[in-house]
């Protein structure tokens, strides 16, 4: 006998309610993950839209996921380093259209925002999730491999080689005091 | 003069390391999403991509509404059409299971929106009349005597607002010449305000079960009754009004809730004192951790409608819309609508309104 309690989900408006109130809820924090592992906001938005779409498309399994959002988290995660190519080629067309734009920032150093994005990228795009995910969403590192799918000691490798690049490409005025 | 003491290698890293981590936090806060380019995107695209997942693929058509309200309720407008094609195929980028929970993880993952169950087949179109007793044409009057045979119920009410969300189930069924049909919509949000209360409503605003208090413009047209294991407590619903009775204004989260492992009888008794038809009750309801049934009691005669399964928690919109013989101006009459939930399921009523 077939079971059709998928479809009665799917086809169900509850389905598209609580879908709703995923999308309310956590698109930001995906978006701003989408961000730094994209590198601008053009990019972002589209992976984004990308990435709820295909929550959508298995939405069942999403929801009926222990934490769903750290699935979709996955998605994006996955989406973004099989797609960099793409994303790298978009970012730089989309670097002119939004070049004249201004930055929606809250934060008091944007030049600093922009450099770390910008030292983000030159990162290999896993090790760019490592460090985003643990640092900029303060993720545990165990939460971190199961997004990525690796061991956690691949993420403390890649974390703290990760952020060490990162200091040395930002070179900031901390290091410099003590290292005259 | 004194040296300031350098810092170890450790530490130096340390400081690096917090001062990188603090300017990307920062570079995620700076970036304020475009949502409503998001939400375009994703109605674009979403005409090239398949249903949600299921199990027997199949066509549903030309285009079906993604979602109704995307993200409030003022953007009800925003329809997100999909155009079925079967299944959908799988994609590399999806994983194949889901990360495991990590007690960690909740920091950074909030709790998510209630889970519904897989299962709503109990929630279709399944309301069924409960072993009709003997009609006593004129005993009541809920139905009055001496009319033509029930007519199917046409009131409704103007949907907006938390009651604006995507209708799960309907159903109907006859209480001798009355009749009872029940909408359920999953509520979009979950604050209840004066907007959506009619002028008649109750909602739970007291202390406790044996006292409490019933918000009410006419208290003896519509209650909230405690049945069987039945008691308050912090609800998921926030409903404010106005122009109420004892307390003329004010909110509450309070809802009036009991749990089916207390009994046969656990639930949430509404008492219906409508003064003509058609009217129509509206309930603002959580379920959790299962099912609950709508039993109607009216004219001698009583039947039911199921809820939705709910795994986790379940906001629902209930419409009873109650009609008899008359579809003008009719007799005035009562209808008891108990909420009762089912096994261990909690099922529970925040507020209730009645419409004309």
């Amino acid at each position: 006998m077939p079971d059709n309690s998928a479809s009665r989900f799917a086809d169900s408006g509850l389905a598209q309610a609580e879908f709703e109130r995923f999308f309310a809820r956590h698109h930001r924090e995906l978006a701003r993950l989408a961000y730094l592992l994209s590198g601008d906001r053009g990019s972002a938005e589209d992976l984004t839209a990308e990435v709820f779409l295909a929550a959508w498309q298995r939405w069942e399994t999403v929801w009926a996921a222990d934490q769903p959002f750290a699935y979709v988290r996955r998605i994006m995660v996955n989406l973004a380093a099989s797609r960099l190519r793409r994303i790298t080629t978009e970012r730089k067309r989309l670097a002119l259209v939004y070049a004249g734009t201004s930055q929606t920032a809250s934060s008091p150093d944007p030049a600093a925002t922009v450099d770390v994005r910008a030292a983000l990228l030159r990162l290999p795009v896993r090790r760019r999730a490592c460090v985003v995910l643990r640092h900029a969403f303060d993720l545990s590192e165990a939460d971190v491999a199961a997004t990525l799918g690796v061991t956690v000691g691949t993420v403390k490798s890649q974390t703290s080689k990760g952020m060490a690049q990162l200091a040395k490409l930002l070179e900031g005025p901390v290091n410099e005091r003590w290292e005259g | 003069m004194t040296q300031p003491e350098r810092p170890d290698r450790a530490a130096r890293d340390r400081m690096r390391q917090d001062r990188v981590a603090a300017q990307l936090r920062q570079a995620a806060r700076s970036y304020e999403p475009d949502t409503e380019r998001i939400r375009r995107m994703i109605e674009a695209r979403s005409a090239d991509v398949a249903v949600p997942e299921r199990s027997t693929p199949r066509r549903i058509g030309s285009r079906t509404v993604l979602w109704p309200a995307l993200g409030s309720a003022a953007a009800a407008g925003v329809i997100l059409a999909v155009a079925a094609a079967g299944a959908p195929t799988s994609s590399p980028e999806t994983p194949e299971a889901p990360p495991p929970t990590s007690s960690t993880a909740s920091a950074v993952t909030p709790s998510d929106s209630p889970k519904p169950s897989t299962s709503l087949g109990s929630a279709t179109s399944d309301v069924r009349p409960v072993s009709p007793s003997p009609s006593h044409p004129g005993s009541s009057p809920a139905t009055g005597s001496g009319h033509g045979p029930s007519t199917p119920a046409s009131a409704s009410v103007s949907v907006g607002g938390i009651g604006g969300g995507p209708v799960i189930s309907t159903g109907s069924t006859a209480l001798g010449t009355l009749n009872v049909s029940t909408t359920v919509r999953a509520a979009v949000g979950s604050d209840v305000t004066a907007a959506d209360l009619g002028a008649v409503w109750a909602a739970v605003a007291g202390q406790d079960a044996a006292q409490q208090q019933h918000a009410a413009a006419a208290p003896s047209a519509l209650g909230l009754q405690p049945m069987t294991g039945a008691t308050l407590a912090d609800g998921p619903f926030r409903v404010g009004w106005q122009g109420g009775t004892p307390k003329a204004s004010g909110t509450s989260s309070l809802w009036l809730r009991a749990s089916g492992s207390a009994g046969q009888d656990a639930g949430v008794r509404v008492p219906v004192r409508y003064q003509s038809l058609p009217a129509t009750a509206r309930f603002f309801i959580a379920v959790e951790g299962g099912t609950a049934r709508l039993r109607f009691e009216g004219g001698g005669h009583s039947g039911y409608a199921n809820l939705p399964q709910c795994t986790t928690q379940c906001l629902l919109v209930v419409d009873v819309a109650i009609s008899g013989p008359s579809t003008g101006k009719g007799p005035s009459g009562d209808l008891t609508v108990d909420v009762r939930p089912t096994g261990p399921a909690v099922a529970g009523v925040a507020a209730a309104t009645l419409h004309y």
